[in-house]
């Protein structure tokens, strides 16, 4: 049997193993491990083992997964989200899945801080689908939106993603922020509309719009009651703009100040915490041995030599320009579904930056357009981070596959950003181009 | 049964109580440093050494027995909630029985390599001096041998057909339950 | 047919991945091809797992990094740590970086068993070695020249060398991982970064930066294990496979070496291209750098032999010193990739015996 062959028989065999409900950290572990046995040796799945997750977990810019998740938590147990969600409520009371709509924003927010998708997820999370459910939005929507909005985190500048592309394809990372805030913004956008249209064809997903407008007065009295979240977000915003901390160091300065609010506003229990702090640590320690799996598959597939199959794949789909990016889409697709961004990357961008140097597109532009088609990895069934990053984070109450039927419609409209992409590549270079 | 159940649940309760004061220290660790830098112009020593080595490592892994405990490992529903009962219970006996296997694998091999750093001394060269490294190579073996153990005593209990004893520490929602106590 | 994984973790356009390439040609067309190589950029094994993941096999040769292993490769890293010298060459000539992958090689292959022990402990043969240019200030909207302009700035340091030299000028070093440096730079978290000039290209560090301050702190980065070799994969080659890839080394540590060199050139060039100020340090702080690193290499060696358990430390550093200044009379003449390469097969690498090296 060829290399690619045994790879494509474990692959198999990791989707066969996580749809008979085995954990996916320990899917993933295993069917790498065997890979590596049955194409190699012993000693060198063996050795994969022990050096992997250590170094995977030995990360600072990995700690502000954590951090965002203590934060989002102290929020949510201290109750300081409660006045959040009546405001957006009060304020957006004219527009059907109003509180799912404040969602995206909240999260769009959010991306500006945090330079990943899955950090965005967790801090938004525990925050914003609780209440959404209170508030009798299906379980699907609440959850869906806040999976599919956690994108836009790594869209918006700052992003760990396009900070690697940069290195590695040597485009300015600058202009790739730049094409990415334009990308970010149509796809807030994009979710806003699709919200207002599914809830308005399906009165279910969302209850009906309040008949009476809320007076100023209401408006601005609700808006009193958001002040200990806006002081968390804007003390995190003001520090990272004024040169105090990194995008790494936000998380943990959220996480305090969410802590010293909550005590302002006296709500800081020890009971508070200590559930914080065991759904910080359980949710973590349950993602990152999903992230450590997925890392030695990468290995494991990195050996395979599945590189050049990529590249005979892509190819086989044409060779006019458009045809070798629908290629590249498709390719991306697949493997999104398996693989986590950062793993996607290292493994396929050798081979695949070349291509699409030859296409005539610029590599500017597929780096926007790479970060995009990676995050929507993140929501596809089987392996869909932000999507267990959200259940993680509701716990029992939502089922994963209700989550994942919650972002199906997200996904679509993401695809048609993808093909709108495609077709005028100058939505994302106007703006780099102009700022030049 | 109950004796072992409530002692699993202890050490799991310990080792994931350490990752949780863990992750407390880490938010005022930097938090201190930022603080330290932008305000009084002297960072602290070795920050991102601590947080990634000594914080993160145990955040990662000293809670996974808690989390096979709580049965909050991420699996996919999707397939097996629509076989009938006696299918589920075979599947998830399945699973369980991979869990062990896998995470028992896991701790040998986490071990060995924390024995040789023992053996080595590992350490990290700061500003301060030396920092020793090897004591964080000892939580991969602790959590996954958790997870080990947790995991094998469910397929006991799933055998013997009795209560596995473990606690199930639930997390309760402070929305909810704030309505409950107005009804 | 023998096929060999090279695993480094850079990517394939940098000065390593043209490195590894140039190593990849050598090896398959001196073993005859007897000796295929494929290289993994970071895919496979990240930096720091490297040594490990060749020790295991999970790559048959590696791009390794001694930094990482301080206790598994401190005699090693001693020698990296003694690359202040270069600060106190008398004439310098900017190849100074040259010389001193010469004088590491030698010293390593010829005088250092403990180096080549540690190696061994690690289950990998020693073929090769590589260093990078000297370390400047690259700031943004602050402008570096005296020494009083250094005090009370925030300067990204790599690593506990760079703290102390921060420290001794009044600076704060802050620890930053170098992909952060970008925005620490933009956001205006860090005044400068202590990093060698091709780090502008790696990093786009370009984009940020205003202000080049030459030579200052100085010094090189010198832990670099280029091609090291799984031992295992060693002893079953034969002694012609072993040679070639000896020749590997000694072209990859050229290639490495002078891709930095040249690339540091090109790097300052195109800085000054797109407006970014060079700046030279005046002659007060030119001599305190050059104090700084004469009092650093005394306190690099003791801590090295009490804390670090490096004994014959100032043996050590005594022993290296005529071997630097010897090299730097070799590399005078040297213009070309090729050239250096000879040079460091002839002086060095031919002369290690491929039937009992690492036997
Ligand atoms: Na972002
Ligand atoms: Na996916």
């Amino acid at each position: 049997m060829s290399d690619i062959q045994i790879a494509g028989l474990f692959v198999g065999a990791l989707f066969f193993l996580i749809l008979m409900r085995v954990p996916i950290g320990i899917s993933l572990i295993a069917v790498s491990f065997g890979g590596l046995w049955s194409m190699f040796n012993w000693n060198i799945a063996w050795g994969s083992l022990g050096i992997v997750p250590y170094n995977f977990a030995n990360s600072w810019v990995l700690s502000s997964i954590p951090a965002f998740l203590m934060m989002g938590f102290i929020c949510y147990h201290t109750r300081l989200t409660q006045g959040l969600f009546s405001a957006a409520q009060t304020w957006l009371s004219g527009l059907p899945g109003g509180l799912a709509i404040a969602s995206v924003f909240g999260c769009a927010g959010f991306a500006a801080v945090t330079g990943s998708s899955v950090a965005c997820s967790a801090a938004m999370g525990k925050i914003a689908v609780p209440e959404m459910m209170r508030n009798r939005y299906s379980p699907e929507l609440a959850t869906g939106t806040i999976a599919a909005a956690g994108t836009i985190g790594a869209l918006i500048p700052p992003s760990i993603l396009m900070i690697l592309y940069g290195i590695i394809s040597r485009q300015s990372v600058s202009q790739l922020f730049l094409g990415g805030l334009v990308v970010g913004i149509i796809t807030l956008a994009a979710y806003v509309l699709l919200i207002v249209v599914r809830v308005k064809l399906n009165p279910n997903l969302a209850p009906p719009v309040d008949g009476n407008r809320a007076t100023r007065a209401e408006k601005i009295k609700a808006l009193g009651q958001t002040w200990p979240v806006l002081l968390i977000v804007i003390g995190v915003f003001a520090g990272l703009f004024g040169g105090a901390f990194t995008p790494t160091e936000a998380g943990a300065i959220g996480a305090l100040l969410s802590m010293i609010v909550a005590a302002l506003y006296r709500t800081l229990t020890f009971r508070a915490i200590r559930m914080a702090v065991v759904e910080t640590i359980t949710t973590t320690a349950a993602l990152l041995i999903i992230a450590v799996g997925a890392s030695l598959l990468t290995r494991f597939l990195a050996l395979s030599g599945i590189g050049d199959a990529l590249s005979s794949s892509i190819l086989a789909f044409g060779v006019s320009p458009v045809l070798i990016m629908i290629g590249v889409v498709v390719v991306y697709l697949l493997l999104g579904m398996m693989l986590e961004p950062v793993g996607a990357m290292l493994l396929t961008l050798p081979i695949v930056l070349p291509l699409v140097d030859e296409t005539g597109y610029s590599l500017l532009w597929f780096g926007v357009v790479l970060v995009k088609l990676l995050e929507i990895g993140m929501i596809t069934p089987p392996m869909g981070m932000n999507v267990f990053v959200i259940k993680g984070v509701v716990g029992n109450a939502v089922s994963l596959t209700a989550v994942f039927r919650g972002v199906f419609w997200f996904v679509v409209i993401d695809l048609l950003i993808v093909a709108l992409l495609i077709a005028f590549p100058d939505i994302v270079l106007f703006l780099p181009r102009w700022m030049n | 049964m109950k004796v072992i159940g409530k002692l699993i649940s202890g050490i799991n309760g310990l080792a994931s109580g350490i990752a949780g004061v863990l992750v407390i220290i880490m938010v005022v660790h930097v938090s201190a440093d930022v603080t330290m830098r932008y305000v009084f112009e002297r960072p602290l020593d070795a920050t991102i050494l601590y947080v990634s080595v000594f914080y993160m490592i145990a955040i990662a892994f000293l809670p996974l027995g808690l989390v096979e405990q709580k049965d909050s490992h991420i699996a996919v529903e999707l397939l097996a909630e629509r076989f009938p009962d006696r299918i589920q219970t075979a599947l998830a006996f399945i699973a369980t029985l991979v869990t062990a296997i896998v995470a028992a694998a896991v701790t040998v091999r986490t071990g060995q390599e924390a024995l040789s750093k023992y053996a080595a001394g590992a350490y990290s060269i700061e500003a301060g001096g030396k920092i020793l490294t090897w004591p964080s190579y000892f939580y991969l073996p602790i959590g996954f041998g958790m997870m080990a153990v947790v995991s094998v005593w469910k397929l006991i209990a799933m055998l013997t057909g009795r209560d596995s004893g473990l606690s199930m520490m639930k997390v309760e929602d402070p929305y909810l339950s704030e309505e409950k106590s107005n009804v | 047919q023998e096929s060999l994984n090279f695993a480094y973790g850079y990517p394939e356009s940098s000065a390593i991945g043209i490195a590894v390439a140039d190593y990849k040609s050598a090896v398959e067309e001196r073993s005859e091809g007897s000796l295929s190589v494929t290289g993994f950029p970071m895919s496979l094994l990240s930096l720091s797992e490297t040594s490990p993941g060749v020790r295991d096999g999970l790559a048959d040769v590696g791009f390794v990094l001694t930094p990482y292993l301080p206790a598994e490769y401190s005699t090693n890293l001693f020698l990296h740590e003694l690359n202040l010298l270069i600060t106190l060459a008398e004439n310098p000539t900017g190849k100074e970086p040259l010389a001193y992958t010469g004088a590491m090689l030698e010293y390593t292959f010829n005088d250092c068993p403990e180096c080549l022990a540690e190696y061994q402990a690690q289950n990998q043969v020693y073929t090769g070695g590589g260093v990078t240019p000297l370390y400047n200030l690259l700031c943004k909207d602050v402008q570096i020249t005296s020494i009083e302009d250094l005090a009370g700035k925030r300067l990204r340091a790599g690593g506990a060398g760079f703290v102390r030299f921060a420290e001794k000028f009044g600076a704060q070093g802050v620890r930053l991982p170098v992909n952060e440096v970008y925005e620490g730079l933009d956001q205006g978290i860090l005044d400068c970064a202590m990093n060698s000039a091709p780090e502008l290209t790696n990093y786009n560090l370009h984009e940020v930066v205003t202000d080049i301050t030459l030579a200052v702190p100085g010094g090189a980065f010198a832990g670099v294990a280029s091609a090291n070799v799984n031992a295992d994969r060693w002893k079953a080659m034969t002694d012609a496979q072993r040679e070639a890839l000896l020749w590997g080394g000694a072209q990859i540590t050229a290639s490495t070496t002078w891709g930095f060199y040249t690339d540091d050139a090109v790097a300052i060039q195109n800085a000054k291209d797109k407006g970014i100020n060079i700046l030279e340090a005046d002659a007060e702080l030119a001599a305190a750098v050059k104090e700084f690193a004469r009092e650093d290499l005394n306190i690099v060696s003791d801590l090295f032999r009490d804390t670090y358990g490096v004994e014959r430390a100032t043996e050590i550093r005594d022993e290296f010193q005529p071997i630097l200044e010897k090299w730097y009379g070799l590399v005078a003449d040297v213009e070309t990739k090729e050239q250096l390469q000879q040079l460091y097969w002839d002086e060095v690498i031919s002369k290690v015996d491929p039937a009992s090296y690492a036997q």
